[in-house]
């Protein structure tokens, strides 16, 4: 399933992302890379969602969302 | 002797590196020459024991890749300034993460210190870490650090003193990848070796990374066959592109790390910061919050700014006029003082108090934490029209001045929704330009409708700037990628420190940079409208002026007593004097002291002196106004303005429309002034409803709106093209604004006056 799909309060493992290198090591960086654990803190079904990495709170859109394979924990 | 080092700070965003920075060290300015590039960069001094420590303050980046602007500029520093020694900033809460940097800082094998930041935040998240592990396992010292409390910032001092006086640096140890990759970096990093002594491991990987910013030029073709060749390798083994296995695997061991050294529970821990994100980013509450809040920052902004702005004004204001009275001149060089200089001067430092107070506003919802959620909220609707969801609070500033809400940009990260936020936002109709609507609407429209009109305009205003981001996402961004990808760092309450320095480093900046700009463009549009001297209007202005003055001084000595004639006529001649080469002056006889106590009981004079003046005052000022008008005509401005007429006859506007726009480009408010020229109007108050009648009487109703619209639209004032240039580096900007806008604003009001003229 894809980021955008997930639910709040349920945590996930990142598979893969499909996207541009440049989006791609940027993500990297902030720590979101596939096998990494992450829990959903908002998804609204519109607009940027928040996920929480360990203590640090990413918000990624919701287009990028879509392109961010995860499977849940 | 102090012995003088250079200590870089180096750290994520949000690590609270400027407030280690700012509690390091007293005063601040900035350092480097980087062209074109808006990225700032800090540098302090601080005094310690025996070392004198230059501190450089470089810019918050999660890595040293070539992905931005930031990350290039620091790692440039860091390689080919050599600083003595490198302070990497972590935040303890999130350690896994920041050790993303180090490691790489580790691998340029750099002088390194560690300082653990925010250890009170990480308790808060049950997360303890074992610094003694930590420190045993990456080989640097390390200092924890909590700078609420200010711990840790003495201990820090002590150990660079320690560090200095050993002259033994920690450096840190590299991490090893997979048995693969890493055969590849060490056979790229053997190579370097042999050709160059300084080039590490660090080489060696950006490589492999196809580090966009490296120079390759220095590397001989049997080391780039080589990277080459394990790129394909890398490729092939691990179904990735090198520079992500590196990323995934760099990751992998820090996560693994993490785990030995701290007590992280893996629970899930609902943070303060999440309880108010709970109201803050609501769906419902959300934006009605945010709007509230950028109402007041807007009111901040401009309505406190007014007081201070007035006050800056009428201060410029006063400063001419005893300027007038002491150097009784018509000389060009006064000319030049008053209205060129001072009056350049006086619009640069009239934007001050705005500049500041909206600073201090901004940067106390960037420190506090706001500032990232006011961007989540407006995500949803700016990503719609193509914006980053930051760009919704320039686009408010817009408002209430362009060259503000430019400057405001800062707060947007990517460079390409800078520029278009940029470009785009002359088309917010700012407060200057609805000054010169309020004036002009009604000349053309009647009141009810006035303000339909007024609200059309703005509209036209946004919509258009909405189809320009359109464009220029399709034609000069193309391609570009825009995701949203931002970190929400925890609310705090801001540190005041920080608020009050950058705040007052911006505005030392603006009148700085935009500031000589902006004077020198004053002095030429002054200039402009100065010379060619019109010497005939002069010589036919002295001569009427001459005339009235005979002809008052002569109804004052019919009127008045002998021996009080005398006193008033003389004192006539003098004011009469100075009268001659100031605009706005009216005689007033009774202002002087020995005038008034001499005529104390005599009301019959008082009011003979009273009429006599009120007639030469009115007279003098048609004689004036012509004069001006006529010099207006002649100068190069009013040349321009004619010869570009055939131009713009096609849109309905004739040379002295012409004039007052070209005068309009020192700032919107001028365009009136200049109309009341070419109208021969002076610029008394109630000469507004004058104007409007002339106005309405020389131009239709579809002209109106064509001015209206051409005002809207076209070429922005001074002070936004020097915020343009300055903010986005370049002149190319600036010009491809001006071009473009204008372009517009001609296109658009020559199909509206064309098909208009046909209905």
């Amino acid at each position: 399933m894809y980021l955008d799909q997930t639910i709040e309060k349920l945590s996930y493992r990142v598979l893969s992302i499909v996207d541009g290198r440049s989006v791609k090591l940027k993500l990297y960086s902030m720590g979101l890379y596939p096998e990494v654990v992450i829990r959903i803190v908002k998804n609204d079904r519109v607009g940027p969602l928040i996920l929480a990495i360990n203590a640090s709170r990413v918000s990624v859109g919701r287009d990028l969302a879509k392109k961010i394979n995860v499977e849940v924990l | 002797m102090k012995r003088k080092i250079t200590v870089a700070l180096v750290g994520q965003p949000n690590c609270g590196k400027t407030t280690l920075f700012n509690k390091l060290t007293r005063s601040r300015h900035k350092t480097g020459n980087y062209p074109g590039v808006t990225v700032e960069v800090g540098q302090g001094i601080i005094h310690y024991n025996e070392l004198e420590i230059s501190v450089i303050d470089l810019p918050g980046i999660y890595s040293l890749t070539s992905q931005s602007e930031e990350e290039i500029i620091s790692r440039n520093y860091i390689i080919n300034e050599k600083p003595d020694l490198i302070i990497n900033i972590l935040d303890s809460s999130i350690l896994e993460r920041g050790l993303y940097l180090t490691t790489q800082l580790m691998e340029l094998q750099v002088p390194l210190i560690l300082v653990c930041n925010k250890i009170d935040l990480a308790k808060a998240h049950d997360i303890k870490i074992d610094f003694q592990k930590l420190f045993a396992l990456l080989e640097v010292e390390i200092v924890p650090m909590n700078l609420v409390y200010n711990v840790g910032t003495e201990d820090l001092l002590k150990k660079i003193q320690a560090f200095f006086k050993k002259n033994d640096f920690c450096r840190g140890i590299f991490f090893k990848f997979s048995e693969d990759l890493e055969r590849s970096i060490l056979s790229i990093q053997n190579l370097l070796e042999k050709d160059f002594l300084s080039l590490s491991r660090w080489h060696a990987i950006k490589l492999i990374e196809s580090d966009s910013d490296l120079n390759k030029e220095i590397f001989s073709d049997n080391i780039l066959k080589e990277v080459n060749n394990q790129i394909e390798y890398i490729k092939k083994r691990y179904h990735l592109l090198p520079e992500e296995i590196i990323a995934i695997e760099r990751n992998t061991i820090l996560s693994k790390i993490a785990n030995t050294i701290s007590k992280a529970s893996f629970e899930y821990k609902q943070s303060f910061s999440d309880r108010i994100d709970k109201i803050v980013l609501n769906k419902y509450l959300g934006l009605p919050l945010l709007l509230i809040l950028f109402y007041l920052v807007f009111q901040l902004t401009f309505y406190l700014g007014s007081y201070s702005s007035l006050f800056l004004q009428k201060f410029f204001r006063d400063l001419s006029f005893s300027i007038f009275h002491l150097w009784v001149s018509d000389s060009f060089l006064r000319s030049l003082l008053v209205d060129g200089v001072i009056g350049g001067v006086g619009s640069v430092l009239s934007f001050v108090p705005n500049i500041l107070l909206l600073f201090i506003a901004i940067s106390f919802l960037e420190e506090s934490g706001y500032m990232a959620r006011a961007a989540f909220v407006m995500d949803r609707i700016m990503h719609k029209i193509g914006l980053h969801g930051r760009s919704f609070l320039p686009m408010i500033i817009g408002f209430g001045c362009t060259a503000t809400a430019i400057m405001s940009t800062r707060i947007l990260e990517n460079k390409r929704d800078r520029i278009t936020t940029i470009l785009v936002l002359p088309l917010i109709a700012c407060s200057a330009k609805l000054a010169v609507f309020t004036l002009l609407i009604p000349a053309f429209f009647s009141p009810a409708n006035s303000a339909k009109i007024l609200f059309f305009l703005y509209i036209i205003g946004i919509s258009l700037s909405i189809i320009l981001i359109k464009i220029l996402r399709f034609s000069l961004f193309k391609g570009e990628n825009i995701q949203f990808i931002m970190e929400m760092p925890p609310y705090q309450m801001p540190p005041i420190k920080n608020i009050f320095l950058s705040t007052w480093e911006k505005g030392g900046v603006y009148v700085k940079k935009a500031g000589t700009f902006i004077l020198a463009f004053s002095v030429i549009l002054w200039f402009l409208s100065v010379f060619p001297i019109n010497r005939k209007a002069l010589y036919s202005y002295e001569q009427k002026y001459l005339e009235k003055e005979k002809e008052a001084v002569a109804s004052l000595n019919q009127s008045l007593d002998k021996n009080i004639s005398q006193i008033v006529s003389l004192e006539f001649k003098n004011r009469a004097e100075k009268h001659k080469f100031i605009n706005r002056f009216n005689i007033d006889l009774l202002e002087d002291k020995q005038i008034s106590s001499m005529l104390k009981n005599d009301p019959l004079s008082i009011n003979e002196i009273k009429i006599i003046q009120k007639k030469f005052n009115q007279e003098i000022k048609v004689i004036k106004n012509k004069k001006n008008e006529e010099q207006l005509y002649f100068s190069f401005m009013g040349r321009i303005g004619r010869s570009i007429e055939p131009f713009f006859f096609l849109l309905g506007f004739d040379w002295r429309i012409n004039t007052a726009l070209l005068g309009g480009i020192s700032a919107k408010e001028v365009f009136i002034t200049q109309l009341g020229i070419v109208f021969s109007l002076s610029e008394a108050e109630d000469s507004i409803s004058m104007l409007q009648a002339k106005l309405n009487h020389t131009f239709s109703t579809l002209q109106g709106f064509c001015v209206l619209l051409f005002l809207l639209i076209s070429t922005p004032c001074i002070a936004t093209i020097a915020m343009t240039k300055k903010e986005t580096g370049s002149y190319r900007w600036a010009f491809i604004q001006i071009a473009s806008l204008t372009f517009l604003a001609y296109v658009l009001t020559f199909i509206i006056y064309q098909i208009g003229k046909m209905v």
